[in-house]
């Protein structure tokens, strides 16, 4: 009975601590899962541009002779940096993007990124960034399967382990076993 | 009372004496651009240096690599951040920095290439082929036509070299220091990892 009862407080106490890592987790999961489709991190934008640039002489260009550039290009983005990445091609990094334009056509790129709320953090989290980040995901990756397996046990009785929770869980074992059968051993 | 502050002190002079090794250390640390860096790097292998250059990108689904070009050439290398640096800030790409950092060597040889063409065909990333395109971001599983081509091109790379091997380098950055130039001064600012 004593053992029951530790079981459920475990479980309920670890349910509130690492409620907001679970969401965490669980977003930057659905974020991870399609990283070939998307791109969690920022939203990157690309945008075709073109100028005039005959009259410029890309040998001396400077700081001086690139922001008026920009300003035509681009009206109201900040000039940070800019060089030659092969002949022919410019490249102005922008405050939050960059343009790469042929010097030769004058035609160019435009590309702008902005971080993505909520799944630009997470996914930081994600991808642990820091030592002792990592220690506190391991605590909550530990406690998962602390909460999993006190969870089989918060109930008694046809909803517990014993009764529908036996079938439920077995369903849950077999769609991974069913999966490594499948694409792991190469069984059927 | 005479113990206690005894104790207080030699505390005090233990942190103050961490703090300015910490400081010298930083200041005999070699500062040279990138594109001399390049021209020499079989000398600065495992080397602790700072390594001047603009970020022309930073990888944007994690963070995790950063390419660093020089100013006036096409010479790039890639730099990867150590554990205890975290990941790079996408906003620093075009800034002009000093990448601290570890110099490292990968060397390339047949044998090497025959476990990376069997690690992509499981769909394994490597670091080796990310040259800061997107495709090794991107593919995750299966070898795909431009991973096969990559493998082709390394093959010839190391036949051609003469000595069996090719090497491939980067910098495990532990620091990065942005250098602002405001007017005819130069000013150097540690730059934090992202957030």
């Amino acid at each position: 009975m004593k053992l029951r009862k530790l079981n459920r407080d475990l479980h309920r106490d670890l349910g509130y601590i690492f409620f907001a890592m679970t969401v965490i987790y669980g977003l930057s999961g659905i974020a991870l899962n399609h990283i070939d489709d998307w791109n969690p991190n920022y939203v990157i934008r690309n945008k075709e541009v073109s100028v005039n640039i005959s009259t410029l002489n890309l040998k001396t260009l400077s700081r001086e002779n690139v922001i008026p550039l920009l300003n035509e290009i681009a009206p109201g983005e900040k000039y940070k940096n800019h060089y030659f990445p092969e002949e022919g091609i410019l490249k102005i990094f922008i405050k939050d993007g960059n343009i790469q334009i042929d010097t030769r056509t004058g035609q160019g790129i435009l590309e702008t990124s902005k971080r993505r709320p909520i799944f630009h953090q997470v996914n930081y989290l994600h991808y642990n960034p820091k030592k002792w980040w990592t220690i506190f995901s391991d605590i909550f990756a530990g406690s998962l399967i602390l909460l999993a397996v006190t969870g089989l046990f918060v109930l008694k009785g046809k909803n517990g382990i014993t009764g529908r929770g036996a079938w439920l869980t077995s369903l849950g074992i077999i769609i991974p076993i069913l999966f490594l059968l499948l694409y792991y051993w190469n069984v059927f | 009372m005479i113990k206690k502050v005894l104790g207080t002190l030699t505390i005090v002079a233990l942190i103050y004496s961490c703090g300015t090794k910490q400081e010298k250390a930083e200041n005999t640390i070699e500062k040279i651009k990138i594109e001399d860096l390049m021209a020499n790097i079989d000398n600065y292998i495992d080397t602790d240096i700072a390594i001047g250059g603009i970020v022309n990108h930073v990888c944007a689904h994690g963070g995790k690599r950063l390419f660093l070009v020089s100013e006036n050439s096409d010479v790039t290398i890639k730099v990867i951040p150590t554990e205890a640096f975290g990941v790079f800030n996408k906003e620093l790409e075009g800034s002009s920095v000093y990448v601290y950092g570890i110099v490292k060597e990968l060397r390339i040889d047949d044998a090497y290439i025959n476990d990376l063409e069997k690690e992509m065909s499981e769909g394994v990333e490597s670091e080796a082929t990310h040259d800061g395109n997107h495709s090794g971001e991107e593919e995750t599983t299966g070898i795909d036509s431009s991973q096969v081509q990559k493998i082709a091109e390394m093959r010839q790379e190391v036949a051609a070299s003469g000595k069996g091997y090719i090497s491939q380098y980067w910098i495990e950055c532990n620091k990065i220091e942005a250098i602002e130039e405001t007017g005819t001064e130069v000013v150097e600012k540690a730059v934090e990892a992202e957030k």
